[in-house]
């Protein structure tokens, strides 16, 4: 498993630049993080009848996602077992059946094989229908209607991968009435920048920045939540959760505030629906949740992070609805997320332009590593072996790292911040 | 009522305001009600209940103004220019004093001067939608619509109107 000339890149305070710049090492990321772990595919809101398909990635692999007629769901490669065209060209649709352009070999939405063109040129035993469905990944799990797969036989059971996040899920999901999300069908924003993957991976939880970056948004939305203004000094902090996950609090309402922020009509149903206690838990807790490695839950949306090359990625962000809430909650779910987001948002573009402009920094190969020293001397470990840190300080986004030097097999990770750079450190804490 | 020549002179107008940068002149346009609205995805689905790449009015305006200002607007660092060329209008009359027009558009966006040196020319063609009404002499915009062709593809950063 071991790739000597990959060890010591990553380390517990810093990631060396070539782990984001260099393209052998981009490979080795897609066979041993994106085909080997659980990857976010889709939410079943995307495909809620029978028939439905979508069309997505995994790592590079073009997958087909399906719902058959029983309403169960599959997550099948997009590509036809003769020839091996992709069997569906749309990003979604309703069909009854993938029927290839080439040679008309036709699938059920199950992925079984059951017609090809002109048949009888096949002789006796030529074409087994039972062993040329398409193929199906390694192993699919669901939570609350969040589809992940995987490709790989030996990634770990899937309610243990995701066991430290259900949590936080709860508390998204249960801000319905009904406990259920609509992901993207009220608006998808489909941006690319020039930079790698793992620089949105850590910008999804980036507490550090808000105050400086965003300095417009804040300004306009301090107007209706007050305490935005003082963000970098809200008690609030970031969670390592294990396996890569993690998360950041945004902030965290006492009760008065949540009657502040949401119409009281809207808290009753919760209360009704779920019990006070429920309730109260999913509106006071506003976070940035990221399930390593594509895929970030952020207060209106789903982020999914697709790596295209070393140097280039794509990020979509499928706004969420909450089913069964009032309407008037919904439409100003649409407005705040699009006063921040997609390209002429108030906050996404920033962020862009930025990373474009991280990547474009790794050329100046002089200065050799990526700091994420931030709060490394001060951070908490509790009883469970979950690492915290205050919510501007970088213990979130240490976190993927350790599951990522455990899947890429690097080793060489215990140098201190002063091995790596002399001298680094000495100035004492600010 | 408008007839084609002022229909044309008005677009020429509006989208010269954006190409130099005088936004001030441009917001007031809009007055305190009209709507500038540049959908996402579906350009035909209920911006109530969709999100728009913008959809904004009165405040809203008045913030995007803000921003285009503010130094801290950092995808517009260095500045996005932009060039747009108006076609095909023409002219629907709703009233003796409200009008819709259509136009078809191209713009163009680059950014000078960015330490990349290669950024690329972005070209943006849309169809776009304007109801005018007419207040003693004066048009002003109630709604611009601007639908972009990759409303449901990949978009570039924009500047703070477009």
């Amino acid at each position: 498993m071991n790739n000597p000339s990959f060890n010591g890149l990553s380390q517990p305070e810093a990631n060396h630049i070539q782990l984001y710049s260099d393209p052998e090492l981009f490979e080795l990321e897609l066979e041993r993080i994106f085909y080997s772990t659980w990857v976010f595919i889709a939410h079943e809101s995307e495909i809620p009848e029978p028939g439905d398909f979508k069309t997505t990635f995994i790592g590079r692999v073009p997958v087909l996602l399906t719902r058959d007629d029983d309403s169960n769901i599959h997550v099948l490669l997009n590509r036809c077992t003769h020839r091996g065209a992709t069997v569906c060209p749309n990003e979604q649709g309703n069909t009854k059946q993938f029927v290839c352009a080439y040679h008309a070999w036709t699938y059920d939405l199950d992925g079984s094989l059951n017609a090809v063109g002109l048949p009888s040129g096949y002789n006796e035993g030529e074409v087994d229908y039972d062993s040329l469905s398409l193929q199906k990944v390694a192993n699919t799990g669901v939570y609350r209607g969040f589809i992940f797969a995987t490709m790989s036989e030996s990634a770990r059971p899937f309610d243990e991968h995701i066991g430290g996040v259900k949590k936080y899920i709860d508390y998204y999901c249960d801000l319905s009435p009904t406990g259920e999300i609509t992901v993207g069908t009220t608006g998808i924003y489909k941006q690319k920048y020039e930079g790698n993957w793992k620089i949105q991976l850590e910008g999804s939880v980036e507490g550090y920045h808000v105050w400086h970056t965003h300095k417009n948004a804040i300004d306009v939305m301090a107007r209706e939540v007050p305490l935005m203004k003082d963000y970098p000094r809200l008690p609030v902090k970031a969670y390592d959760l294990g396996f890569g996950h993690n998360i950041i609090e945004n902030y965290t309402l006492t009760e008065e505030q949540v009657h502040q922020r949401w119409p009281a009509d809207f808290i009753d149903s919760l209360v009704k629906a779920h019990g006070r206690q429920r309730a109260m838990d999913a509106l006071k807790h506003r976070f940035n949740l990221v399930i390593f490695p594509n895929f970030a839950l952020l207060e209106y949306h789903v982020r999914v992070i697709r790596p295209l090359a070393v140097d280039r990625t794509e990020v979509r962000t499928y706004h969420t609805s909450l089913v069964g809430a009032p309407e008037q909650m919904n439409q100003r779910r649409v407005r705040e997320h699009e006063f921040f987001y997609g390209p002429a948002g108030f906050g996404g573009p920033d962020d862009y332009v930025i990373f474009d402009r991280i990547q474009q920094g790794y050329d100046a190969w002089g200065s050799q590593w990526v700091l994420f020293n931030r709060g490394y001397k001060s951070e908490q470990t509790d009883a469970d072996g979950i690492r915290s840190g205050a919510h501007t300080q970088e213990t979130q986004q240490r976190a993927p790292y350790y599951e990522y030097r455990q899947l890429m097999g690097i080793s060489g990770t215990e140098n201190k911040l002063e091995q790596l750079i002399p001298g680094a450190g000495r100035q004492g804490s600010q | 009522m408008m007839d084609q020549q002022q229909a044309e002179q008005f677009l020429y107008h509006e989208v010269r305001l954006l190409d130099q940068r005088e936004y001030l002149q441009w917001r007031e346009l809009f007055g305190s009600t009209g709507v500038y609205w540049v959908p996402s995805n579906d350009t035909e689905a209920d911006p109530q209940h969709n999100c728009s790449i913008i959809y904004a009015t009165g405040q809203q305006l008045d913030d995007r103004l803000t921003r285009a200002g503010s130094g801290h607007f950092w995808a517009d660092q260095p500045p996005i220019k932009s060039v747009h060329t108006v076609s095909n209008v023409s002219i629907e009359p709703i009233s003796d004093s409200q009008v819709r027009l259509f136009a078809n558009q191209v713009i163009y966006l680059f950014r000078e001067n960015d330490q990349r040196r290669d950024v690329p020319l972005e070209i943006l063609p849309a169809t776009s939608t304007y109801t005018l009404s007419e207040t003693a002499g004066n048009w002003q915009i109630d709604l611009k619509k601007l639908s972009l062709l990759q409303a449901d593809g990949y978009l570039p950063l924009l500047p703070a109107f477009i």
